[in-house]
């Protein structure tokens, strides 16, 4: 079940350049569904399925494991964390949180007193109290680059709605399983691709497609959303189904595959939004630009809040891509 | 054809980046006969060569266009816009436009009547944001026909003034294509050593993505760029400005010092004037991306001085433009297998 696959991942720690959690999990649950894995030297998880036609395309679908954090960058006397960024994180998204490092131990966020009133504090202004006494006590629990992630709270919201951390991409993530798993003699050749490093600047996908050389390119990621009080742009909503990324600021996605993934939405009876983002990018980004050109698009979920602890999605959406998916890989 | 009516002809073109496959194939409709081979590629980078036994030398010039998108369709029907490249809100209001919906619409941007605007609006430059489309149908319709993601075309005319000076949209960086075109035709007269690739590139304006990719599969030993830059006009910091009349010739360090100085030697040879710019760091033109495409190409950038750059109304001299192909030509016809030992010395 794609809820159940989704709770699996999103339970894994996995800051950017530290995926290999999230990968195991991933391995675990494709084990004895898929012709090969294997690890490239960014901590890529490249996943083969093959497909049946004699002239089979190779698809690459990527759906990025690493998810946003903090790193160590000084230890108080007194025992306090401060910390930078890795990826895109705010203050004000980090503020009141709780965070894990990667052996579970927890922390809690805090801003300095005299930044509360501070429209924009700085993560300066920030320190993680891990609830040690003293710089000593805390260097036993804690070294310098050591990376936390907000910790793993998965809520049902209504209906169909959920939120939870690192939906960013982890919700692709599952989606990309759910398609290996249940893809059966489709035409072409899936190499589903477990990235790394996107929160980063499209690392891992980039080195994948080197290695891949694919004739298609396909990324899955969440998009921005415009369906809450004061928020405006892109046009997506939640539960309107997936949608299907025209341009962001990593890529115009190539009119054919924009096309196909129309297609086969069509086909597969599903509604689908269309989607413009003046920001933002995604692992589509670096296939497209791959070696000699790759013709890719992206298939977005929509997310609201997204970078926050509680990126919101509704399973709709979800299931409505995984048709649009499965649809796409049989697709002459 | 006349150059001067490639340019009229090519300037008329839809093609957006990312989407600028009815330029690609005229471009390649256009070059065809003057090539041994011509391909379009997976980004609509038109990749033509004119074979020849000696180095591989790439010149690019960029094809695509910037313009505007749907980014929302109001109650109202009226279009919100977003920007594919960089558009100038300040030259939006007053604009004819075209959307590509389900069929071609006619479309204005208007703005808001000074009779209206209070004292603190006055002061403002306009924002893209405050700005829509308005195609003079009822919402119904609107939607009915136009989709989010439907490209927007800002009107071309293309403008003769006097003394070889033309004005019309796009000119960055199609009239450099038309300077490819050029010297494409006078090179069936010219005998070369070289192995000519002249390549029309996708979304430069977005970022050099399709001089990156077709870098990657010419694998050129050389590479001349070709851009616009920008033009004496009043008021203008003098600093970053060049005469029309003639060519540019950029150094720095993103420009191989070596061929630059070949591109400037061949220009004395032929009586072609040239002038120098400095660019202390990234040129920000498809120069950047080839010189570091695979182990590194040695690059040069050309540059044709162009008034009011990325407007409707971009000015360029027709006889600057013509010295371009010339000595494109001249210098095509000097690259040597014998450079390969001087490129460092």
């Amino acid at each position: 079940m794609l809820r159940d696959t989704l709770q699996i991942l999103l339970a894994a720690y996995g800051p950017s350049g530290h995926e290999s959690a999230v990968a195991d999990a991933v391995r675990e649950l494709l084990e004895g569904h898929v012709d090969s894995m294997k690890t490239d030297a960014l901590g890529n998880l490249i996943v083969e399925k093959f497909g049946t036609d004699e002239n089979a395309k190779t698809i690459m679908i990527s759906a990025h494991m690493d998810h946003i954090g903090l790193v160590v960058t000084d230890i108080e006397k007194e025992g306090f964390l401060r910390v930078n960024a890795v990826g895109g994180i705010s203050p004000l998204f980090v503020r009141g949180r709780k965070v894990v490092f990667k052996d579970g131990l927890p922390g809690v966020c805090a801003l300095e007193p005299n930044t509360k009133n501070k429209s924009t504090p700085d993560l300066s202004d920030l320190f993680v109290d891990i609830g040690a006494e003293s710089r000593e006590e805390a260097e036993k629990l804690v070294s310098i680059g050591d990376m936390a992630v907000y910790a793993p709270d998965f809520t049902a919201l209504g209906k169909h709605k959920v939120a939870s951390p690192a939906m960013d991409d982890r919700c692709a993530c599952a989606l990309l399983c759910e398609l290996l798993m249940y893809a059966e003699g489709q035409k072409h050749n899936i190499v589903g691709v477990f990235s790394t490093q996107e929160e980063v600047g499209l690392r891992g996908a980039k080195v994948a497609a080197y290695t891949v050389e694919p004739d298609i390119g396909l990324a899955l990621d969440v998009t921005a959303w415009g369906d809450t009080p004061e928020t405006k742009l892109p046009a997506v909503k939640l539960g309107q189904g997936p949608a299907v990324k025209i341009m962001d600021r990593s890529m115009i996605a190539s009119p054919a595959v924009r096309e196909k993934l129309f297609e086969a939405a069509d086909l597969a009876g599903v509604a689908v939004q269309r989607e413009v983002l003046a920001f933002g990018g995604t692992d589509g980004g670096a296939i497209q630009l791959s070696r000699g050109g790759v013709p890719t698009g992206t298939l977005s979920i929509p997310c609201r809040y997204v970078h926050s602890a509680n990126e919101v999605i509704d399973m709709r959406d979800m299931e409505g891509a995984l048709k649009v998916l499965l649809q796409f890989v049989d697709l002459a | 054809m006349h150059t001067e009516d490639f340019l009229r002809e090519i300037t008329a073109i839809r093609g957006l980046s990312g989407d600028e496959g009815l330029v690609a194939d005229f471009v390649k409709a256009q070059f065809e006969p003057l090539c041994d081979e011509v391909r379009v590629d997976s980004m609509f980078n038109v990749i033509a060569r004119k074979k020849g036994p000696g180095p591989r030398v790439m010149f690019a010039a960029h094809m695509d266009e910037i313009g505007l998108m749907v980014v929302n369709i109001e109650e109202d029907g009226s279009l919100r816009m977003g920007q594919v490249g960089g558009v100038d809100p300040r030259i939006l209001p007053g604009q004819r436009v075209t959307v590509f919906g389900k069929k071609k619409l006619m479309g204005v941007i208007g703005a808001k009547a000074p009779h209206l605007l209070s004292d603190e609006e006055r002061k403002k430059n306009y924002l893209r944001e405050d700005l829509y489309v308005d195609l003079g149908m009822d919402a119904e319709k609107v939607k009915s026909l136009v989709s989010i993601g439907d490209q927007i075309q800002l009107e071309h005319r293309y403008t003769a003034l006097q003394n070889g000076r033309v004005s019309v949209k796009t000119a960055d960086d199609r009239a450099c294509v038309a300077i490819l075109y050029d010297a494409l035709k006078r090179l069936q007269h010219i005998h070369h050593e070289a192995d000519l690739y002249f390549v029309a590139t996708a979304q430069e304006e977005v970022g050099s993505r399709g001089a990156l990719t077709s870098a990657y599969s010419v694998e050129p030993d050389y590479a001349v760029a070709l851009d616009v830059c920008h033009a004496d006009t009043p008021g203008a910091p003098s600093t970053r400005t060049h005469k029309q009349d003639s060519l540019v010739a950029s150094m720095g360090p993103y420009i191989h010092p070596v061929l630059r100085q070949k591109l400037v030697d061949t220009a004395k040879d032929n009586n072609i004037t040239l002038q120098t710019a400095v660019v202390p760091r990234y040129t920000s033109t498809d120069a950047d991306d080839i010189g570091i495409s695979r182990a590194g190409v040695p690059t040069a950038l050309l540059e044709l001085p162009l008034k009011y750059m990325h407007t409707t109304v971009e000015q360029l001299d027709l006889n600057t433009l013509k010295e371009g192909g010339r000595l494109l030509a001249q210098f095509a016809a000097a690259v040597s297998s014998s450079w390969e030992d001087e490129l460092w010395t």
